[in-house]
């Protein structure tokens, strides 16, 4: 029967006071460790799939849009550009532009996005096939690592995509070519994983098809070189191009502004949008954590009123230990201990609640979006929020001990 | 084995001043200290068991002069070598009886000896009680386990405060031998504090508290 056991057992003997400090301060960690995750885990997201991406240029419209549509493969694309606009962008001896990637958007595969794009789009991600071959031809597919095994792809699967995003049994393209794996990539922990690449031809051979529905045919007459440069077709139409630039962002700003403003397309520069958005979220994000303030402060009270109230009750009961040979400072850390205690059980609790509720929004993120969201990582944050539980717990019980400390046992004890 | 001289004891600001008679209690002695209410009986117990200071005068058990321990040395002594039955009975409510006697015989720093926690309930009747809340017994058993708590450290002194005031004459006969005989197994003094007058035979030594007028009449006036 030390103090530590004591303590817990005077918690435990007053459950429902314990329970709502506990609650409180449960809800208090638990809301600010949930935006600190989030924050994280966007961040985390946003960030690793910069790829060192300076501008992206497609059809005018949202630039938010524009870039999720083409950088993270969230949203629906602005619309197509001609090849012949974005030709100059995709030229390998451009003096300022070290990589431009063309990418042709808008079919899907079972809610995975089919990209249409040239090999150099592995280049942005690092990404490497690490299974099978690069493609060779139109409708050859090479799957990301998660997309492949989420969907149970193998080497020499075939399937036919859907028009649009979403997985409708009715805007498969039945009369299309069927697109057949031939390469899946290994993982990179980035956007790579989640999609499904193929040569930028393939999607025009699926519209082919669909366009020229009664006229077969004409269906299989176009033939592709999927090896050549797309800036060899004149007439045709990709979403948008994704640039990363040889020196400093000067030119990246000058070059954003004349395609802006010279241009029926725009460019966006991904920092700065991802600042924006930071900046919007972060809003929201600042009045959530405000509010965690406000229930941790609230918890501080409850553990706080809970001890203050309890010890007329429990004066018999301290003047007892004292009788009994504890000194002052013993019902001092007797008070600490269930105060402290409360809170830092209080904050783990917490801990675990936002876990879980971040388990919920990564099941969310990752069928709405395809994105994994890591639910089990711990940042040193949250440590620091224990401690600071602790601290919290000290703090709302030190004037309760003192005052338990204090108690006159004569006078108690003899009932006066 | 308890020997004390001129202890004087006064309460703070205009509070009244007492002064005690010098008490001399063998272990085989067992001693009633009798006196109306107002008499400063509990103040007395209170500085025998080390909770009050006394301003003045001397009380030893076993040789050590404890009135001039203060801070933690007087808590640690009171809580090893004296064992304080009080009147209302006190518990840790969380705990069960069994409990209450451990945390006894922790805050005395004593280490944990499960053959001592249950001879002392066996000894007090109290063993098929252990591991109930103290608050679900009857009163006459919650008595019995303070009783068991204030032995369970096996004290040189045993103080208790009106043990019998609320019972009637066979219960206070039955608690008055129980204490006696627990007291002289122990090898303890033992000082009962009562205004219960039906423990005069129980006891060889008895002293009479004055009310506290006369008290200090005979201080003006020697």
């Amino acid at each position: 029967m030390s103090i530590l056991s004591l303590a817990l057992r005077n918690l435990l003997y007053r459950p429902w006071t314990t329970a709502l400090s506990l609650i409180l301060a449960a809800l208090g960690a638990g809301l600010i460790s949930l935006i600190l995750l989030l924050n994280w885990q966007l961040e985390q997201q946003f960030d690793r799939n910069l790829a060192g991406i300076n501008l992206v240029v497609g059809a005018k419209g949202s630039p938010l849009q524009l870039m999720m549509s083409s950088m993270y493969h969230i949203s629906s694309p602005t619309g197509n550009v001609p090849l012949d606009a974005v030709k100059p962008f995709l030229n390998p001896a451009h003096p300022y532009i070290a990589l431009g990637v063309p990418l042709s958007l808008g079919d899907s595969y079972r809610g995975r996005r089919i990209v249409g794009t040239r090999p150099t789009f592995l280049q942005l991600y690092d990404a490497e096939v690490a299974e099978g071959t690069m493609w060779t031809q139109p409708m050859d597919i090479v799957a990301g690592a998660s997309a492949a095994r989420e969907l149970g792809l193998r080497l020499g699967n075939t399937f036919r995509s859907s028009h649009g995003l979403i997985e409708d049994e009715d805007l498969t393209h039945q009369d299309a070519p069927p697109f057949r794996v031939v390469g899946i990539l290994a993982p990179t922990g980035t956007v790579a994983d989640l999609i499904l690449l193929t040569p930028a031809e393939s999607l025009w051979a699926v519209h082919d098809a669909h366009g020229e529905d009664h006229d077969h045919d004409h269906a299989h007459e176009h033939t592709y070189d999927v090896t050549q440069p797309l800036s060899a077709y004149a007439d045709k139409t990709i979403t948008s191009v994704l640039i990363r630039f040889k020196g400093n962002s000067v030119t990246a700003l000058n070059m954003q502004r004349s395609i802006n403003e010279n241009t029926e397309m725009q460019a966006v520069t991904p920092s700065i949008q991802l600042a924006e958005l930071y900046a919007t979220v972060g809003q929201g994000e600042e009045v959530l954590r405000q509010l965690g303030y406000v229930v941790v402060g609230v918890s501080i009270l409850s553990i706080f009123i809970g001890l203050y109230s309890s010890l007329d009750r429990r004066r018999g009961e301290l003047a007892l230990l004292r009788s009994l040979g504890a000194g002052p400072g013993k019902l001092f850390s007797l008070l600490l201990l269930e105060g402290s205690f409360t809170a830092v059980a209080g904050a783990m609790l917490g801990l675990v609640i936002s876990h879980l509720g971040l388990a919920v929004i990564a099941r969310y993120f990752s069928t709405a979006y395809r994105y994994d969201f890591r639910s089990w990582v711990f940042l040193p944050e949250e440590g620091w929020l224990l401690l600071g539980a602790l601290v919290v717990g000290v703090l709302a019980a030190s004037l309760p001990a003192w005052r338990a400390a204090r108690v006159d046992v004569h006078r108690t004890l003899s009932g006066s | 084995m308890l020997t004390t001289s001129h202890l004087t004891y006064h309460y703070p600001g205009t509070g009244p001043t007492f002064h005690f008679p010098d008490l001399q209690v063998a272990a085989g002695e067992p001693t009633l200290l009798l006196g109306p209410s107002g008499s400063g009986k509990s103040t007395w117990l209170h500085l025998l068991a080390g909770i009050l200071t006394p301003q003045a005068g001397h009380m030893a058990l076993d040789g050590t002069d404890y009135a001039q321990l203060t801070g933690a040395a007087l808590d640690r002594f009171r809580g090893r070598h004296i064992g304080l039955i009080l009147q209302r009975a006190y518990f840790l409510e969380a705990l069960s009886v069994r409990e209450n006697l451990a945390i006894a015989r922790r805050t005395a720093g004593l280490p944990a000896d499960d053959t001592v926690l249950n001879t002392t309930l066996d000894q007090l009747g109290i063993a098929h009680y252990a591991t109930k809340r103290p608050r679900q017994l009857s009163v006459g058993e919650q008595q019995r386990v303070t009783i068991a708590r204030a032995l369970v450290n096996w004290p040189k002194l045993i103080l208790a405060d009106e043990p019998t005031s609320a019972l009637d004459k066979d219960n206070a006969h039955r608690v008055s031998t129980l204490l006696r005989n627990r007291a002289a197994e122990l090898g303890a003094a033992l000082v009962v504090v009562t205004h219960d007058e039906r423990l005069r035979p129980d006891f060889p030594q008895i002293i009479e508290l004055q009310p506290l007028t006369a008290q200090t009449a005979a201080r003006v006036d020697p």
